[in-house]
């Protein structure tokens, strides 16, 4: 740290690593997630132990997600008991997108936008009490 | 020796200056005003004592709310909505939430390294873990807040 090598290496890192943590998420703007007629009630889905995600997401573990509506690319669920974040150049409050088994991407309700996970994810969840 | 008492002691009474020093979040949370029918509550706070130095505003919809003062806690009562708290240093970071009629949200204002000065990251926290958390900071808002 005190030599000049050492500190412009100290600088060349923190630079990339800031960049590389900084990167901004892809978004796709997209319409509010709808209810089919055909869904009689609204389903909730536990995730029984926590899993770490793209994005730096992270479900906790014993977490309950109210089925909010769908998008063409999956089912919408917001948490209840928790709160779930995606992290790129900044914050958002995310929900989970999920495609079967396999999370496929976030909804971000303040931006109305959903950020895609590619390839998806699996994901493990069950039906809640 | 003598100096360097008097120094640590400038030093001690310097980081003491730059920490939150109103009441205890435990001593005046019974006089919160309550919130009203149509609201939600958002506590922002501090709990990372390093980088005294570093307390920028903190904005809620580009309305300053605070400062990220360490230790420290304040909160701001605001109709349901979506809402972007930032703030900035040498850079500017910003968390993008909801907010619900009665629901209260936590906001830990974080200390993360930055290349010259430190960042202040706005995160959203459990409201389980926010409300363990903040009942170790010290009121550092503009002026307490009463019950009418």
């Amino acid at each position: 740290m005190g030599s000049p090598i050492n500190l412009q290496r100290y600088i060349l890192m923190t630079i990339t690593v800031g960049l590389v943590a900084c990167a901004d998420i892809p978004l796709r703007k997209t319409a509010p997630p709808v209810i089919p007629p055909s869904v009689a009630s609204l389903r909730t889905i536990s995730v029984p132990r926590e899993q770490r995600l793209p994005s730096a997401a992270v479900v906790r573990s014993n977490t309950r997600w109210q089925y909010v509506g769908s998008l063409p690319e999956g089912d919408v669920y917001r948490p209840t008991n928790t709160v779930l974040t995606i992290e790129g150049s900044h914050i958002h409050e995310a929900y989970l997108v999920l495609k079967g088994k396999a999370l496929v991407g976030y909804y971000l309700p303040v931006e109305g936008a959903l950020s895609v996970v590619e390839p998806p994810v699996p994901i493990e969840t069950a039906p809640a009490d | 020796m003598k100096v360097l008492k008097v120094g640590i002691a400038i030093l001690v009474a310097a980081l003491a200056a730059g920490c939150a020093s109103g009441p205890a979040f435990n001593d005046m949370k019974d006089s919160f005003a309550p919130m009203m029918a149509d609201q939600g509550r958002i506590y922002f706070y501090r709990t990372a004592m390093g980088g005294v130095a570093v307390q920028p505003s903190i904005y809620l919809n580009g309305q300053v709310v605070g400062k990220a003062v360490p230790g420290g806690f304040f909160y701001a009562d605001r109709p349901s909505g979506n809402y972007e708290v930032s703030a900035t240093t040498e850079a500017e970071n910003k968390l993008t939430f909801t907010l619900e009629r009665a629901q209260t949200r936590y906001v830990r204002l974080d200390m993360n390294i930055g290349l010259f000065v430190g960042h202040i990251v706005p995160r959203l926290i459990d409201e389980n873990d926010g409300a363990k958390e903040i009942q170790t900071t010290k009121f550092a808002g503009e002026t307490p807040p009463k019950k009418p």
